[in-house]
């Protein structure tokens, strides 16, 4: 298991530098001269030799990339053109925002997709199992950003149930320690702001729930299946052993395994979706801050947030490839 | 007989008549099954509707405004409503299926031809090949796919053209992976070994015998990546970064109504999401369907 890890980790260094080349090169998809772009045609050529200078256009290509990876071996992911300040800065300040609304997504995906795929499974083509299958398939088709514009429509203009943007109540005094807001309203006690913070969220980790959600139902409906024809189960069956303890206890430990990897790739995807949702809530993470970069054409704070969620990505599918050998002792792997 | 041994009986599917093609046998399994038969019907009818509405009527997106008809809700004569410019929801939700769509099609076929080319090649031209390219995919995939399309449009610029490359882009590396694998998996396999030695040329081989024993996968991923990408595109579209104003696509009218929700005129974004939603689950039901009828595995 050590030594698989190590060997796991290491395959990261190529992909890790795949990936900086990839968003590196995005700067020099940008057609024309991009110093020139960002600064709108009314820029003086003396600013725009300055910005090129900044990016170091000025150089070889090969040059700019060493340059480009020694600053982000050092954390610097470059700043901001329109405002100057730090990338890397910003990102964890916005960060917090993005993993509160992500952490209550997957957590209610987990909530109701797991037990909507036991009992599709368990009752396979019966009316449950049609309702969900449907049900699940419109999840994994649903446009979010459609789904959320009608849940913040519902309850929150009609029948102004929920709050349909921002973290917390404007006006509402609080300072927080870390940005987890419901983490620090809770350690500070503040059950008035918490309370705020949890209706905020309600809205947009629905919506941004729905695709794992569907995507979790699925799994678990075809893997409980695949586990539940096999021999060992007929075994328990004929045991005498009670229903539930077959399916929860024999069935659904094997069955979750490749739930599992599922839930690592869904991650990535709920940082992606975070744009859309963030977006539509006006929740300040960092998906809404690219869509305010990519209208204000802040090319920096793009590169610097897509390679800073897809290093996320990346490592949470490793950590979950770990997690599964080391759950699944009948992996072995050297 | 308890529940938990009804669900574990395997399902029987119809068996193949004699002297049937295996594409008719596929075909007979995929309208047996009533989920398949609902996507069959929701994709027809907007392949249709798709073709049609530019046939039959005309649309200048330009020149439609009206601003005596600022958002009035659902009527006779305006069954869908009507938008901020006071246009005629329905009659863009028809128009905008092609652009949609053909968005969705367009960008998918662009990344079948060259994502199976790629993974054939990776499979069939040797190991440095091999390697090169899948390290290039596997970067592809170390991004999220929409977060990979909508960084690149957001590069280049957007407008339909840069989204159809971007949404390719994203979509080539499944279908390299799924080429390729299935080309390594073939090439132990006795018959092809046997036409191997019996002499056949690559090229004849490939054409031949791995081609179409490629095709059931494929042809279930690309259903599958058609309602993908119809996704996508409906999210760059709602970002800005796609169809531009006032062309009539799904996204883009969400994203030119978004702002007026408070305002309480649902029907300004229901409808064009209801048709993003609509599309994209009949391709997934369909490619579903095409699953259950045409995997291997299955075939008992």
């Amino acid at each position: 298991m050590g030594r698989y890890a190590v060997r796991r980790s290491l395959t990261l260094i190529p992909v890790l530098l795949g990936v900086s080349l990839l968003v590196f090169s995005f700067i020099h998809l940008i057609p024309g001269d991009p110093a020139l772009t960002m600064l709108g045609e009314r820029a003086t050529p003396e600013k725009v030799g300055e910005v090129r200078r900044q990016l170091g256009l000025d150089r070889p290509i090969h040059e700019q990339y060493l340059i480009y990876l020694g600053k982000l071996f050092r954390g610097d992911l470059g700043s901001s053109i329109v405002r100057g300040d730090p990338v890397l800065t910003d990102l964890l300040r916005r960060f917090p925002a993005t993993v509160e609304l992500a952490t209550a997504a997957i957590v209610l995906a987990l909530l109701f997709g797991i037990p909507i795929g036991i009992v599709s499974a368990v009752w396979r083509n019966s009316l449950v199992d049609s309702v969900s299958r449907v049900w699940a398939l419109a999840g994994v088709s649903m446009p979010i950003f459609w789904l959320g514009l009608m849940l913040a429509w519902f309850f929150g203009v009609q029948l102004r149930w929920l709050p349909t943007g921002f973290r917390l109540d404007t006006g509402t005094v609080f300072d927080p320690w870390t940005n987890f807001v419901i983490l620090d309203a809770a350690l500070q006690r503040n059950w008035g702001v918490l309370r705020d913070a949890l209706r905020h969220l309600i809205l947009p980790a629905v919506a941004l729930a729905t695709i794992p959600l569907a995507v979790i139902a699925r799994m678990t409906r075809a893997s409980m299946l695949e586990v539940l024809s096999q021999e060992y189960i007929r075994t328990a069956e004929a045991k005498g052993l009670p229903q539930g303890v077959v399916i929860l206890r024999h069935a659904l430990r094997n069955a979750l395994l490749p739930v599992l990897t599922v839930v690592g790739l869904q991650v990535g995807h709920l940082l992606a979706g975070a744009i859309l949702t963030e977006t539509i809530f006006s929740w300040p993470g960092i998906g809404l801050w690219v869509y305010e970069s990519i209208e204000s054409r802040d090319y920096a704070i793009v590169q610097g947030a897509s390679l800073f969620i897809a290093v996320v990505f990346v490592a949470v599918n490793m950590l979950t490839d770990l997690l599964y050998a080391a759950v699944d002792p009948r992996i072995k792997y050297d | 007989m308890s529940a938990l041994a009804k669900a574990m009986q395997r399902v029987a599917l119809p068996a193949a008549r004699p002297g049937r093609s295996p594409a008719g046998a596929a075909w007979r399994r995929l309208l047996a099954s009533p989920v398949a038969r609902a996507g069959l019907g929701i994709v027809s009818a907007f392949v249709l509707i798709g073709v049609l509405t530019p046939a039959l009527h005309h649309y200048e997106a330009r020149t439609d405004a009206d601003l005596t008809l600022r958002l009035k809700p659902p009527t006779g004569a305006h069954p869908f409503g009507t938008d901020t410019l006071g246009r005629d929801i329905l009659v863009r939700v028809l128009h905008g299926t092609r652009v949609s769509l053909g968005l969705g099609v367009s960008s998918v076929a662009v990344a079948a031809v060259v994502g199976s080319l790629l993974g054939l090649l990776a499979g069939y031209a040797g190991r440095r090949a091999d390697l090169v390219l899948m390290f290039c995919m596997d970067i592809l995939l170390a991004f999220p796919a929409t977060l990979l399309a909508i960084a690149i449009v957001a590069m280049i610029g957007p407008g339909l053209r840069n989204s159809l490359f971007a949404i390719s882009l994203v979509s080539i590396p499944v279908y390299a992976r799924i080429s390729r694998s299935i080309v390594l998996a073939l090439r132990e396999r006795e018959f092809v070994t046997a036409a191997w030695a019996l002499g056949m040329s690559d090229w004849r081989l490939l054409r031949r015998h791995i081609l179409p024993n490629c095709l059931p996968p494929l042809i279930v991923q690309t259903t599958l990546a058609i309602a993908f990408a119809i996704l996508e595109a409906a999210a760059l579209g709602f970002l800005g970064l796609g169809a531009q104003p006032p062309t009539p696509e799904w996204g883009a009218m969400l994203a030119d109504s978004y702002k007026y929700f408070t305002s309480g005129a649902w029907w300004v974004f229901f409808f064009p999401g209801a048709a993003i939603m609509l599309s994209v689950l009949g391709f997934n039901l369909l490619g579903d369907g095409l699953r259950d009828a045409l995997d291997p595995r299955l075939r008992l």
